[in-house]
């Protein structure tokens, strides 16, 4: 492609005008590393975005304190998309034509993420989503300049078998919200359960909206299954947790939930007593104080969590952590590459046990999000706080 | 598949037809007086739920925050109609202004209610403790929250209110006078545009205190007046949109039928089943199955 279209003439037309208004912004080698982000900071995922701002900020902050890297500050520009789809695609647009960013971090969920995947790639720029579903960074060769940070759906059922198996709870039921995420989690447990020697007994779904889940549990409580798994975010995920609680489920069976209930403390705050004795899979934030000190992430949890804390006056999140470390990425691929976005997307691809929030990151060609099944805790639902679990 | 499920399922049902026939009234009442359909009924319950979780939340005693979503959700009812129906109303020479256009305002106002909510509640849900908190009731092996009784209760007695109110007051008379004829009760000195704004108040004080029951269960977010207004709708047109008995029934009817759906059928076809019976009703019984009720329209 060597012609330019009009579009990209305008856009640079446009980026050389912004460039020559606001002085302040060093254009020539030496200036700072700038980096965009698209984020959902109104809108119905907004619970997301504002605390994935902070996080990207607090990275940013603490680079440019240190006197930057190599010498160069980092730039960040964020964008709201509204939690809009389409929305996505046009500040990605603006990022590259008009921003001349190095590298985009986003969206902060799967949808947002999805339309700016073919522009990024055929435009060359580096994109590190804060979006879960595995098809952001699958198949490998059509995704080569897209990375993500929470951990793959897979590793999530992984978890999740490696305790029922343990515990031999065997056969379960499998309930989940009536939406992608709730198929996306079925899906990888379709596939991995039987491996796992865990036999399902009915696979239920429930509306993202519905206010009774009560006929779906006790169908799956007739089924005869040992466990009951929920596959679901809040407000849906506490109020099968509620339901359950009122059919006195939780003394017969055990109930175990995702990490979308685990990585946000909603869940519990708004399951009220009824999540007692649920067991979750969760991110480590959560149960960052009760790791082994060992653990390599233990130390950056705590201090995270500590600074998010100081600057927010608001609780940590898994959900920020993500974002935090989408930053991280960025600031450790910067040191090695400097700005220039196939270097940087080099530098990304070869990140090697780098210690994030979410988890310690290893990327390869085939693998772009570098976490694995270790990186997940299991934890119970105990005096409204989550306990640890080791098997 | 053992009895006790089966009961389960139906009294699941019948909780969930509770908070349907809750939002279902509202409907009617505005329907009846004005001939409007009001789809922001479902976001007055929303701005009702939301008031009495963040009051309740902020400290103050559950009965005044149930109060206080009554005054908001009556508010909030006042202002629809003053940004809706009346403007259109007054200009309205002998019918130039169509009721679709006042249903096409009402779905105007439900979205930008929505949006407000977002605006200043945000996205999260807000959680309000139980009116009585303690165990569910154990009934032959199916148990059912106490929260469902409050809502069940609360729904017989705005119907017995409103069916009062309707049939035995001089105000109440009036209303149903503008139902009958708009421009003969015009002759006889009431005022369409003042009975229209008492409907809507009227409305939004009964979803205001239906938002208040329903928080508990579900949860106060932004976005619940959607689905709540649309399922109130259905049931308030199998129930004939003519009377606040008819649309209970017609609610209740319709909770169970999606929790046997989702019970014995599959959970995944449970809201498809509302909008097939909605379907259904208007191919086969466009009156309803309770036209004749006392607030006929003409």
């Amino acid at each position: 492609m060597t012609m330019r279209t009009r579009r990209e003439w305008l856009g640079s037309a446009a980026a050389a005008a912004a460039l020559a208004a606001l002085p302040r912004r060093a254009r020539a080698q030496g200036g700072p590393y700038r980096i965009g982000a698209v984020l959902e900071l109104s809108g119905p995922a907004s619970i997301w975005g504002r605390p994935q701002r902070e996080s990207i900020q607090m990275v940013v902050d603490d680079v440019n304190a240190k006197g930057g890297i190599g010498g160069r500050k980092v730039e960040l520009i964020v964008y709201d998309n509204e939690s809009k789809e389409t929305n996505s695609l046009v500040l990605a647009k603006r990022l590259v034509e008009q921003d001349g960013v190095l590298g985009i971090i986003g969206a902060g969920t799967t949808p947002t993420t999805m339309p700016m995947i073919p522009y990024v790639t055929q435009a060359k720029v580096p994109l590190v989503s804060m979006g879960s579903a595995d098809v952001i960074i699958t198949p490998p060769a059509e995704r080569r300049w897209i990375f993500k940070t929470p951990n793959n759906t897979s590793d999530v059922v992984t978890k999740m078998l490696e305790y029922l198996k343990a515990k031999r709870l065997t056969p379960v039921a499998f309930l989940s919200v009536n939406n992608a995420y709730g198929d996306s989690g079925r899906r990888e447990f379709e596939k991995a359960a039987g491996k796992a020697g865990i036999e399902v007994t009915v696979w239920e779904r429930f509306g993202a909206t519905d206010k009774d889940m009560k006929p779906q549990l006790t169908r799956a409580r007739a089924s005869g299954a040992k466990a009951i798994v929920v596959w679901a975010i809040p407000p849906a995920a506490p109020l099968v947790a509620k339901s359950a609680a009122e059919l006195g489920l939780p003394r017969e069976v055990q109930m175990v939930h995702d990490h979308g209930a685990g990585s946000s403390p909603a869940f519990i705050d708004l399951a009220g007593g009824a999540a007692e004795g649920t067991v979750l899979v969760t991110a480590k934030l959560p149960v960052a104080e009760q790791l082994p000190d060992a653990d390599p992430q233990k130390p950056v949890l705590l201090a995270y969590a500590k600074a998010y804390r100081e600057r927010t006056g608001q609780p940590p999140s898994a959900i920020g952590g993500m974002a935090y470390d989408a930053m991280l990425l960025y600031a450790n691929a910067l040191e090695t590459a400097g700005a220039d976005r196939e270097k940087l997307r080099d530098a990304l691809e070869a990140t090697r046990g780098l210690v994030g929030v979410t988890g310690v990151f290893s990327m390869s060609p085939e693998d772009h999000n570098g976490l694995t099944v270790e990186h997940l805790e299991l934890a119970r639902v105990e005096g409204g706080k989550q306990v640890r679990l080791t098997l | 598949m053992a009895a006790a499920d089966l009961l389960q399922f139906v009294l699941s049902g019948l909780s969930v037809g509770g908070i349907y026939a809750l939002v279902a009234v509202g409907f009617v009442t505005i329907h009846a007086v004005t001939g409007v359909i009001n789809f922001a009924q479902g976001e007055l319950a929303m701005s009702g739920a939301l008031a009495a979780a963040v009051l309740a939340a902020a400290g103050l005693p559950l009965p005044f925050a149930v109060a206080a979503a009554v005054v908001v959700g009556a508010a909030v009812g006042l202002v629809v109609d003053r940004a809706t129906v009346w403007p259109a109303l007054r200009r309205r020479r002998m019918g130039a202004v169509a009721d679709v256009v006042l249903i096409l305002l009402t779905i105007g106002a439900s979205i930008a209610l929505r949006g407000l909510a977002l605006a200043i509640f945000g996205s999260e849900p807000y959680a309000l403790g139980p009116f009585t908190p303690g165990a569910p009731i154990v009934l032959a092996g199916a148990v059912v929250p106490r929260q469902t009784l409050w809502v069940l209760g609360l729904s017989a007695a705005t119907m017995a209110a409103l069916a009062l109110f309707f049939g035995r007051t001089q105000v109440g008379a009036a209303l149903r006078a503008c139902a009958m004829n708009r421009d003969a009760a015009k002759l006889a000195g009431i005022s369409p545009a003042r009975m229209s704004a008492l409907a809507f108040g009227l409305a939004g004080a009964v979803a205001g205190l239906a938002g208040a029951a329903i928080a508990p269960i579900s949860f106060a977010t932004y976005d619940m007046g959607l689905m709540l207004g649309l399922k109130g709708f259905v049931s308030a047109v199998v129930g004939g949109l003519a009377s606040p008995p008819g649309a209970v029934v017609g609610a209740l009817a319709l909770g169970v039928l999606e929790s046997l759906a989702a019970g014995l059928v599959s959970s995944g076809y449970k809201d498809a089943i509302a909008f097939l019976v909605l379907i259904a009703v208007l191919l086969v019984r466009p009156e309803g199955f309770f036209p004749g009720g006392r607030l006929r329209r003409v």
